[in-house]
């Protein structure tokens, strides 16, 4: 209701700044205007509402249009008149704007670890400390510490580490103020997760599996046991079945293999598409890819990946010939266009390895030997704002 | 009789020679004129396609009311010099559905050409791009503008386009207070 009272007639004020100045000049004895002379300098305050949204379009970080908000009533006028629209397209517009990760350590307090940008330079610690998460209480219910379930929206989700029913809380690092009680509960037995509202012709009751991750419409994406996936939508509650274009039974196979899924944000097929939802199933040795074709709802098999321990050793600074297989490997992280997979030799070294999501080209991430013990590397976004304060003069 | 008849003739050439003619002539706000291809002019600008389609194109000069005489040149200059590179205004805006598409980044030589305007003229500038319906050229003067707010304090905004800060006190610590994490210094 706030937003809708605004009202402010800026140029009106701009124009009776510009009388007072005339008045001036004339108690100075100055030459004032004359109508012949050429129209005073364009300032950017002449341009109309409607451009200045385009323009603010474009700024790409929610930092940017924060900040110039706050410059003058004029600029937050023409964001704020456009009612909650404005903020929900510049949202959707852009990529979100990481600022570092989440980092599970074994044994060890969750680690904020700061991205820094190459146009600004940052300082690193300072964010860090802004960032981290010391200031929690620990578990209740355990004493282990938390660990990073999930980021969204400028949130992090945090459970305990200990198996069992976990303790979840969710925190607001930026404000560092509200720590709220989780809204959904795990199912009884502390494995898999239980939803409340189903179809009445769903006859899957309960699902037993992991997140596997957030599709890019924020949707949330849970990898069964029972080696496929579903999704639950986030505003409706409701479950669906993505049909993959593979079959995993791991109840009837043979040979028991790893099935695990992940979902990961990669570009577009070209560079004026948006961002698109995949998912990376490891399954065995081997990698596969899937994506989502935009608005059709069809996933397609993109890459396969057969042996990632043959490929990996191929690499430039790969681990060496006689590590034989890489076992334990896990997509740790998967939103800006680029999956991490960690994974554990024969000789207990710790390797990571990331694919970019267009080439699907495996490289070896150089790393200090404190990201080698990493169990989950999560993207912290800054959140656009839903909405800006409007000034009541 | 044959008077009549000889100025029916003339006329009708000089509709036609109106008709073959490969610029178009428009005319500012404070009465110059600039000469445009006809070609790059329709293909860049939705409102000058318009009126070229719907004959209603001045040979004295298209009066373009709303836009200056520095403006104009921008116009034309931007159409005549780099017409050959850019595609259609129509294909553009075809392409670009708002939910989907991020911006387009500007090329080099666009760049170039508004990094040499002064603030005065580029704001100009987007606003005449607007008028005509020039969506490539709105996309390469918006890149610009914005350009120069990305990065910025309030206070560095403030001074890269002069203006004022008019809040009260009392505003603008609500401000700081509502998204204070958006104020660090970093």
């Amino acid at each position: 209701m706030l937003l809708l009272l605004w009202s402010s007639p800026n140029r009106h004020h701009r124009t009776a700044l510009l009388q007072i100045r005339e008045t001036d000049a004339v108690r100075a004895g100055l030459p004032i205007q004359s109508s012949m002379d050429p129209p005073p300098p364009k300032s950017i305050l002449d341009v109309p509402d409607d451009l200045l949204r385009l323009i603010f379009l474009r700024l790409d970080s929610p930092l940017w249009l924060i900040r110039t908000a706050s410059t003058c009533k004029q600029f937050r006028h023409a964001i704020v008149s456009a009612g909650g629209a404005f903020l929900r397209l510049a949202a959707t517009l852009h990529l979100p704007a990481i600022v570092g990760h989440y980092d599970n350590h074994r044994g060890r307090r969750v680690m904020f670890e700061p991205t820094s940008p190459s146009s600004a330079p940052i300082d690193v610690g300072r964010r860090r400390r802004r960032l981290s998460l010391d200031l929690l209480p620990r578990p209740p219910t355990s004493s282990s510490e938390w660990s990073v379930a999930d980021c969204h929206g400028g949130l992090v989700l945090l459970r305990s580490q200990l198996d069992g029913m976990p303790d979840l809380i969710v925190c607001d690092p930026l404000t560092r103020r509200g720590i709220q009680a989780c809204v959904f509960s795990s199912a009884a037995d502390g494995y898999g997760w239980s939803f409340p509202k189903r179809a009445a012709n769903d006859a899957d009751d309960y699902y037993s599996g992991d997140v596997a991750g957030r599709g890019v419409d924020g949707s949330i994406y849970l990898g069964l046991e029972t080696g496929s996936v579903k999704i639950l939508d986030s505003a409706s509650l409701q479950v669906s079945k993505v049909d993959l274009p593979i079959h995993v039974d791991t109840h009837t196979s043979m040979i028991p293999h790893t099935s695990r899924f992940t979902v990961v944000h990669g570009a577009g097929p070209d560079p004026a598409s948006p961002a698109s939802t995949s998912i990376i199933h490891l399954r065995g040795e081997a990698l596969e890819f899937f994506r989502l074709i935009h608005g059709s709802g069809e996933w397609v098999l993109e890459h396969i990946i057969q042996n990632l321990s043959e490929v990996a050793r191929k690499l430039p600074d790969g681990p060496p010939e006689k590590v034989l297989r890489l076992t334990e490997v896990n997509v740790i992280a998967g939103e800006a266009g680029t999956a991490v997979l960690s994974a554990t030799a024969r000789n207990k070294t710790s390797w990571l390895f990331s694919v970019a999501m267009d080439t699907k080209k495996l490289q070896v991430v150089p790393t200090r030997e404190t990201l080698r013990r990493t169990r989950g590397i999560f993207a912290y976004a800054l959140p656009w704002p839903r909405f800006l304060r409007a000034c009541r003069s | 009789m044959e008077v009549d008849k000889g100025k029916g003739e003339a006329e009708e050439t000089r509709k036609v020679a109106e008709a073959d003619r490969d610029t178009v002539t428009l005319k500012s706000s404070d009465g110059k004129l600039f000469e445009v291809s006809k070609e790059a002019a329709a293909r860049l600008s939705t409102v000058l396609a318009g009126m070229i389609a719907g004959g209603s194109i001045d040979d004295n000069g298209t009066d373009l009311k709303q836009i200056g005489s520095e403006a104009l040149e921008n116009v034309v200059d931007y159409c005549n010099k780099h017409a050959n590179s850019i595609p259609s205004a129509a294909l553009i805006s075809s392409s670009i559905s708002f939910n989907t598409a991020p911006f387009k980044e500007p090329e080099e030589w666009e760049r170039k050409f508004v990094d040499r305007l002064s603030h005065d003229a580029l704001f100009d500038l987007v606003e005449a791009a607007n008028f005509l319906g020039m969506e490539r050229l709105l996309d390469v003067t918006c890149h610009k503008i914005s350009e120069m707010m990305k990065g910025k304090s309030p206070d560095q905004i403030r001074e890269v386009f002069n203006i004022k800060n008019d809040y009260t006190k009392e505003e603008l610590e609500e401000i700081r207070q509502e998204l204070a994490w958006a104020f660090y210094d970093d």
